[in-house]
């Protein structure tokens, strides 16, 4: 079945012109096509380049010479206007070359130095467009996606500074181990198929594996990757991805299997994630079903589907991201989260800030200043109402069961893409 | 308690033009105060800012309006206000492809500048750049844009003063934007 592609309406949708239903309609659509996506930003650019154009207000003399020329006089600018030659000196030396130049080549051609045409014609063809212009064609610009994992450098695990209870590891336990490509290794052994509690399974670059946790799920372990299991019990199973990646698929009750990297600890809520560590200890997490909760210190940032969440060894626990997010949304973002952006981050969020922005948005209220959070209350208000019971105030002064009841909204209405 | 009451005098364009046509040059000055921005803009970003140009299109619109009298109210004045300026803007462009720009025409023409990264301390050299290249698009895409964005109108406005659909401002401002995103990309970090 062909998909139904809405390119033709970017500009409406970036320019605010779509009623709400065709809004919505475009944006769900956004979420899922790589092609309209892709154009979307280029659109997106181009408005926000268009928009630096200024109003001028004309100058004194203008006036003057309408007034002059009201009075039945001669403007000066009309007596300019009169006089002004057909050619300057540039033109007719322009002009003069351009003589030569023809001349010459019709030379060439009569003497038959030019062989290429057919027709016999010249070669040379110089065509004016009735609008006297050049135009290029457009290049689809792709959006680099930060976040490259590098996994070259070994690192000792340094559990995540977490609230979350690391499990006693439990010896005489392992987890089964498959191997998909290559030859990882577990301890010293190449090859091998059990990962037992403290050991670490290790990929090369030509290496991958799959571990079976316990009876809840699978993870796949990338290649150039560390992995350790911390433990496993019924209460808790528990990884430590030191560097490289993984992709959980797990089925069990929330906070049942925990992954720890050196910068945070990705609990599972019941969910599919892709987890990335790089050679600094920094991580990014995109979650493609259910949820997974990021921990760190006592602060939490829970990541829906769809989204996506850094975390920075030393400066702590991002905010959670679309997938979609725009580059310049995600660099305001990381600029705020990690490098002390500040108020002029959160108005360059609030300011790009589109529907799918709206879980960075709930994030945000409480990671803000007290003068910066009415402007990212607004910004999320005008994509997902307050429910019944929720107030600005109540909002503005952090009310946590507020908070909470207007999450879930923001959180059905993420849903619903 | 006596309370002081400032009053401005606030006429509507219909006011003044029906002044202007019984000769008020007051009535004139005010119209032409109120709406020369609006003119001088679109002709200034039309012409990618040459001042020159742009000031000879806002004198040709108000002559037309206050001396010929050329407005007669089948429009809203605002739609005829841009369509005349629109209209002189095309104008004075087809006069000028008539003086034979050869430089234009051999390529000796100055190429839009891409002015440096580090160079651009201030939005203003941003808008510059963006300026140049807008001028540079086709007319069809380029009037749009100014619409869009110097005069801050809607695609509906828009359509009124083009005489076209919704459909198909949309459309040429989707590809005018995209010709901006390419020919601009390199500012896609300075904006």
């Amino acid at each position: 079945m062909r998909t139904k592609h809405y390119n033709q309406q970017l500009s409406a949708y970036v320019d605010q012109e779509l009623n709400k239903e065709d809004r919505q309609v475009v944006a769900e659509h956004l979420m899922n096509c790589d092609e309209c996506r892709r154009e979307y930003h280029d659109v997106k650019l181009g408005a926000g380049l268009a928009s630096h154009l200024e109003p001028t207000d004309a100058p004194e003399n203008v006036w003057h010479e309408i007034e002059a020329e009201l009075n039945g006089q001669r403007t000066p600018r009309l007596e300019a206007f009169s006089q002004r030659p057909w050619f300057d000196l540039r033109q007719i030396g322009a002009f003069a070359t351009a003589i030569v130049v023809v001349g010459l080549l019709s030379f060439l051609v009569y003497r038959g130095l030019f062989t290429g045409g057919s027709s016999g014609t010249a070669p040379v063809q110089v065509h004016v467009n009735s609008e006297g212009q050049q135009q290029s064609v457009p290049a689809s610009e792709t959006a680099q996606e930060p976040g490259e994992i590098a996994t070259t450098t070994a690192e000792q695990p340094v559990p995540a500074d977490t609230n979350t209870t690391p499990a006693a590891e439990t010896e005489g336990t392992f987890f089964p181990v498959e191997t998909i490509a290559g030859r990882p290794t577990i301890g010293a052994t190449a090859g091998g198929s059990k990962l037992a509690v403290g050991e670490y399974l290790e990929t090369d670059a030509a290496s991958r594996a799959r571990i079976e946790i316990a009876d809840i799920g699978k993870v796949e372990i990338a290649p150039n990757s560390r992995v350790k299991l911390v433990g496993t019990n019924v209460k808790q199973h528990r990884l430590s991805l030191e560097r490289g990646g993984l992709h959980a698929k797990i089925a069990a009750p929330p906070r049942l299997f925990i992954v720890d990297t050196p910068s945070a600890a990705a609990v599972d809520l019941g969910c599919e994630y892709t987890l990335e560590v790089d050679k600094t200890g920094n991580s990014k997490l995109t979650v493609t079903s259910g949820f997974v909760a990021l921990e760190r210190g006592g602060r939490e940032s829970i990541v829906p589907a769809g989204a996506s969440c850094r975390t920075m060894k030393g400066k702590g626990l991002g905010t959670p991201f679309s997938s979609v997010v725009s580059p310049e949304f995600e660099r305001a973002l990381r600029s705020f989260d990690f490098s002390g952006g500040g108020s002029r981050a959160v108005k360059e969020m609030v300011d790009r800030a589109e529907y799918y922005d709206i879980i960075t948005l709930w994030h945000l209220l409480p990671r803000v200043t007290r003068n910066d959070r009415p402007a990212v209350y607004e910004a999320l208000a005008k994509f997902v109402a307050p429910p019944a019971g929720v107030t600005r105030e109540g909002v503005l002064s952090l009310d946590n069961g507020m908070l909470e009841h207007w999450r879930t909204s923001v959180e059905n209405a993420w849903a619903r893409f | 308690m006596e309370r002081l009451v400032l009053v401005t005098e606030n006429r509507s364009n219909t006011d003044l033009l029906s002044e202007c046509r019984n000769g008020s040059r007051e009535a004139m000055r005010t119209l032409y105060l109120e709406n020369q921005r609006r003119v001088y803009s679109i002709a200034l970003n039309f012409f990618g800012g040459d001042s020159e140009r742009a000031s000879d299109v806002t004198q040709q619109v108000f002559l037309k309006l206050l001396k010929k009298m050329d407005f007669r109210g089948e429009s809203e004045f605002n739609t005829w206000l841009y369509r005349m300026t629109v209209n002189q803007c095309i104008d004075e462009s087809r006069k000028s492809k008539r003086f034979l720009n050869f430089e234009d025409w051999l390529g000796f023409a100055e190429p839009v500048t891409r002015m440096s990264l580090t160079d651009k301390l201030h939005t203003r050299e941003i808008s510059a750049e963006v300026q140049a290249v807008v001028a540079s698009l086709k007319p069809k895409y380029r009037l749009p844009i100014l619409l869009k964005y110097v005069e801050g109108m809607s695609y509906q406005e828009i359509a009124g003063v083009l005489h076209c659909s919704i459909g198909t401002v949309s459309s040429r401002l989707n590809r005018g934007h995209k010709l901006l995103a390419t020919k601009l990309g390199h500012l896609r970090n300075d904006i």
